[in-house]
Parts: structure tokens; C-alpha cells; sequence
């Protein structure tokens, strides 16, 4: 049984749907990389994943659940957590603040858990009182993952987890990836940096005007000489 | 001057009281709630109810707290008002704006559908206690004189030391309690705290109790320092925005320092104004606030 699979979803906003029949599957421990042109619903589906927008059809099942439709606040509880692609932060929260947020279904062990992600990201350990909205923003995106790593998620929905950084932090942002994926959580991530995702992934899905186009394994999809034409610039 | 600075210090600390909850209200909900100051109203009526009715007949009532005008009934009487307007700001809000955010209505019809929930409660209060003014205690209360010829009545006293409590309290809550920062994480963002599992409605239902129990205590400090109008808290809006605009309009700080500095401009002003125009000390201050600094003081640039 896949960790999250999404079979012939649509959706979109306000009766027009933007995803037509998608369908993907990840599995315990991926890392899976969403590329494709500017609408062709990559965010919809993350947003769409995780109860912020409802399926019109299809089903969407965590581990064999079906949890399409349900609320993000109840989706949460399930094991999946989700970084928006902007405005990802509590901005006049401190680091600890927006830290203990993520875990704010919880009630013990919050403490012990916040340590842990300063030892996964040691750049927030000496700034755990400094508000978010001062900080640089790859710091800020450092802030966003580990917020949504508090509850010790089985899988993480990342919307263009390098849009807006500068380029030499967006290597570094993909290494965190990496590290994140290291301690066993799968992850989808949804990108326009394909090249640099498509790398780090065990496999990848191209999306074009709500519908799935291609699939394969990450190096595969890179050297794949439509892939490289229409989605990896040449 | 100076005894008319002091009062402008009492009579901020009623205004911080409230204009804090609209303030932290407008943080979570984006909309100005004009049934604020009549929330004051009802928590003074509510406060008189018991004073005056209820806790006489269980034998509380009658003695006084040392130099104060009033008992220890009042402060139970304080309690079961904030208790009270908690529980129909909730109630209100169930009953109103819940309806009107799960349409995704806009926000100028949540302010409009605010003031009419103002008209209904003053005209509760109407119906409830007529029009006529109402008087917590008709005791007369000796003033201490004080240095710099500051005459000063242990009520006002009083007064001060409530609200400074309430607005550590607040200050406390925000920064220390799971919910306190829960509310200021949805005041940042609400789709945000949404997705990180903050149930936002249990969040609202908490602004609104804390506005409305602030506003309670508002609106019996306004009763014990002159008398209780219906009308009271509704010509009170003007100071409460004032004060909410000037400190920026969703930061609690602000709106405390906000009130304190529009509460002596109002008193200051009686100096060489009739006090008649205190409300257009305050509407103009507001006015200037939005034309030269419209975040207000302390408000985050947009």
C-alpha cells in the first residue's frame, strides 16, 4: 500500500477545475518532485492534498485512508504536514513561537522536539528568540520546514520550497531536503528549480494543464530529451 | 494641568480597556467591531444588575471596601459581568459572524452587520433598565489631596490599578499561554494556522471572550467613575477608535499607549475647552493619525 496515493482527482477553484483526472503515488520514504508549466496545477494539487481546496472527484488515501475533502486541522493529525510556497511563517512570532505552532496539536513533549530541529538546523539554534519576520529568507524557509516538521510527519508537502531564494541558498535548500529525507519522512515537493529537484528525487511526475504527462524515475525524467525541451530550459 | 493629566491617565486606562479588544479582535477578524462600546454598556448594566438586585438578596451588599465607593459585591459583580459578555460575545458571534465567514462574506458586511448588532444590544439595555441614568452607589466619596494641588478619589485609584492588571494580564496571556500565542499566530496569518492544526474557531471564540470581557470591565469602571447611560459606550466609540488608530491598528501595546495618550489629550483639552467637545478632541486626533502616520504608532508598515 503506497503512502499517499491520489487516484483521478479533480479539482479547482470555485466549480472550475483545474487538475483533470490527476493521479500520483508516493511511497513510504520518496522523495517525489512535482514539475510542470506555470497552471498546471501543481500547487492546486498540494493545496487539494491537504484539505485546503476539496476534490470534486477522485479519492485521495494517506495508507489506505480516504482523507479526501477532510479539513487541514484534521489532516494534520494524520501524519502529513505542508509548507505553503509564501507567507509560510509566522512573521511577528519568534523562532521557538512558530516552532511550538507546529506542534500545537500536541501537548508534551513540545520542548524536547524544538531541540531536535535545532540539531537539524543548526543556522535557528542561537536565534530561537529572534522573531521570524527580522530573518533573512532562507532562514525563514529553515524556519517553515522545520515548523512542519514538529509533529514528526510521515510525509511533507513542499510548494517550490526554492521559489524566491537566492541562488547559492538554493542548493543548500535542496540539501535540507535531503537531510529531511534522511530521517525517513517522504516528501512531495512541487518546483520550478526541475533540474536541481528532479536530481535529488527518486522519482518525479510532469503535470501539464491538470493532467499527468510523464512519469519516471528523477534521472530518468532529466535525461529525457522532451522533459529536458519543454520543462528543464534546453 | 497636572490634576487634569491624571484624570487623562484614568480615563485612558477605560479606554485602553476596550479599544485593546477591538484591537485584538481586528488582528484576528480584519474588521472594526462597532458593537464594541455598547458591549461596555451591557457589561455595565449587567454589573449593576447584580449590584443592585441579584446579590443584595443573598445578604451581600450594602458594606464598602475601605475608602472605595462600593463593596465587595462589586467585585463579584465585575466578575459575573466579564463571564457575562464573554458569553454573549460568543453566543453573538455564533449567532452572526460565524454565519457570515463560512459564506466568505466580506469584511465591510461583518463591520455593517457589527453595527447592527450594536443597535440591538442598546436597545436591550433600553428595554432592560429605561433611560434614565443609573447609579452604582450613591455614597459621596472625600477626595485625597495631593501634591501640585491634585485632588484624587479612591475610585480612580481603583480604576488605574484594574486596568493595569487586565493589560498585564493580556500582555501575559499573549506571550506565555499555548492559546495566547495560538491568537497571535492567526492574527499573522489564518490559512497558515490553519494548515499548522490550530483550530481557528476556538481561537475567534477566545478574542471574542477576552474583547468582550475587557469591554465588561470597561463599561463598569465608566459606571463606578460617573454614572451609566445607555448611550454610554456607543459615544464612547470615537476615543476607542482614536486610540486603536493611533497605537496601529491591530497591536495591543499600541492600542494601551494609544489610549493612554488620547485619554490626556481629552482631559488636557478641557483646560481651554468646553468638555462638551472631548469626542472631537478624540475624532480629530483620529483624523490626523490617518492623514500623516496611518499605521499609527506602533503599527506594522503595510
Amino acid at each position: 500500500m503506497s503512502l499517499l496515493a491520489v487516484e483521478g482527482v479533480f479539482s479547482g477553484y470555485g466549480g472550475l477545475d483545474i487538475l483533470r483526472g490527476v493521479s500520483i503515488r508516493v511511497e513510504e520514504g520518496e522523495i517525489v518532485t512535482i514539475i510542470g508549466p506555470n497552471g498546471a496545477g501543481k500547487s492546486t494539487l498540494m493545496k487539494t492534498v491537504f484539505g485546503i481546496l476539496r476534490p470534486s472527484q477522485g479519492s485521495i488515501r494517506l495508507k489506505g485512508e480516504e482523507i479526501g475533502g477532510r479539513k487541514p486541522h484534521e489532516i494534520v493529525r494524520k501524519g502529513i504536514s505542508y509548507v505553503p510556497q509564501s507567507e509560510n511563517v509566522f512573521p511577528s512570532l519568534t523562532v521557538e513561537e512558530n516552532l511550538a505552532m507546529g506542534a500545537f496539536i500536541r501537548r508534551d513533549g513540545v520542548r524536547g522536539r524544538i531541540e531536535e530541529m535545532f540539531g537539524l538546523f543548526p543556522d535557528l539554534a542561537g536565534r530561537s528568540k529572534e522573531v521570524v519576520g527580522r530573518l533573512s529568507g532562507g532562514q525563514r524557509q529553515m524556519v517553515a520546514f522545520a515548523r512542519a516538521l514538529m509533529l514528526d510527519p510521515e510525509l511533507i508537502l513542499l510548494d517550490e520550497p526554492s521559489a524566491g531564494l537566492a541562488p547559492v541558498l538554493v542548493s543548500n535548500v535542496f540539501k535540507k531536503i535531503m537531510d529531511i529525507n534522511g530521517t525517513g519522512v517522504a516528501v512531495v515537493m512541487v518546483e520550478q528549480n526541475a533540474r536541481e529537484a528532479l536530481r535529488v528525487s527518486h522519482r518525479g511526475y510532469v503535470l501539464a494543464t491538470g493532467e499527468n504527462r510523464l512519469e519516471g524515475p528523477g534521472p530518468e525524467l532529466l535525461a529525457d530529451e522532451q522533459v529536458g525541451r519543454l520543462y528543464l530550459g534546453g | 494641568m497636572a490634576e487634569l493629566f491624571v484624570y487623562g491617565i484614568i480615563l485612558g486606562s477605560i479606554i485602553s480597556l476596550g479599544a485593546i479588544g477591538i484591537t485584538l479582535l481586528y488582528g484576528i477578524l480584519r474588521f472594526g467591531n462597532f458593537a464594541h462600546g455598547d458591549y461596555m454598556t451591557l457589561g455595565g448594566y449587567i454589573a449593576y444588575l447584580m449590584v443592585s438586585v441579584a446579590l443584595p438578596r443573598t445578604g451581600l451588599g450594602g458594606s464598602r471596601l475601605g475608602p472605595l465607593s462600593f463593596g465587595f459585591d462589586m467585585l463579584i459583580a465585575i466578575l459575573v459581568a466579564i463571564l457575562g459578555m464573554a458569553a454573549i460575545a460568543i453566543l453573538a458571534d455564533w449567532l452572526v459572524y460565524k454565519r457570515l465567514r463560512e459564506r466568505g462574506s466580506a469584511l465591510i458586511l461583518m463591520a455593517m452587520a457589527s453595527l447592527g448588532v450594536a443597535i440591538i444590544v442598546q436597545s436591550i439595555v433600553y428595554l432592560g433598565w429605561g433611560s434614565a441614568p443609573k447609579f452604582y452607589s450613591t455614597a459621596i466619596q472625600r477626595a485625597w489631596l495631593l501634591p501640585l494641588g491634585i485632588k484624587l478619589k479612591a475610585d480612580q485609584v481603583f480604576t488605574f490599578t484594574v486596568a493595569i492588571l487586565l493589560v498585564a494580564g493580556v500582555h501575559l496571556f499573549l506571550k506565555r499561554t499555548r492559546m495566547g500565542k495560538a491568537m497571535r499566530a492567526t492574527a499573522d496569518n489564518m490559512q497558515l494556522a490553519r494548515v499548522t492544526g490550530i483550530d481557528t474557531e476556538r481561537v475567534i471564540a477566545w478574542t471574542w471572550a477576552i474583547g468582550a470581557g475587557l469591554a465588561a470591565v470597561a463599561g463598569v469602571l465608566m459606571g463606578i467613575e460617573a454614572q451609566l447611560m445607555p448611550v454610554m459606550g456607543w459615544t464612547f466609540l470615537i476615543p476607542l477608535f482614536a486610540a486603536t488608530i493611533l497605537g496601529g491598528i491591530g497591536n495591543p501595546y499600541g492600542a494601551f499607549l494609544g489610549a493612554m495618550i488620547v485619554g490626556i489629550c481629552q482631559q488636557m483639552s478641557t483646560a481651554w475647552l468646553s468638555p462638551a467637545y472631548k469626542p472631537a478632541i478624540a475624532f480629530i486626533m483620529m483624523i490626523i493619525v490617518l492623514l500623516v502616520r496611518p499605521r499609527g504608532l506602533l503599527g506594522r508598515s503595510a
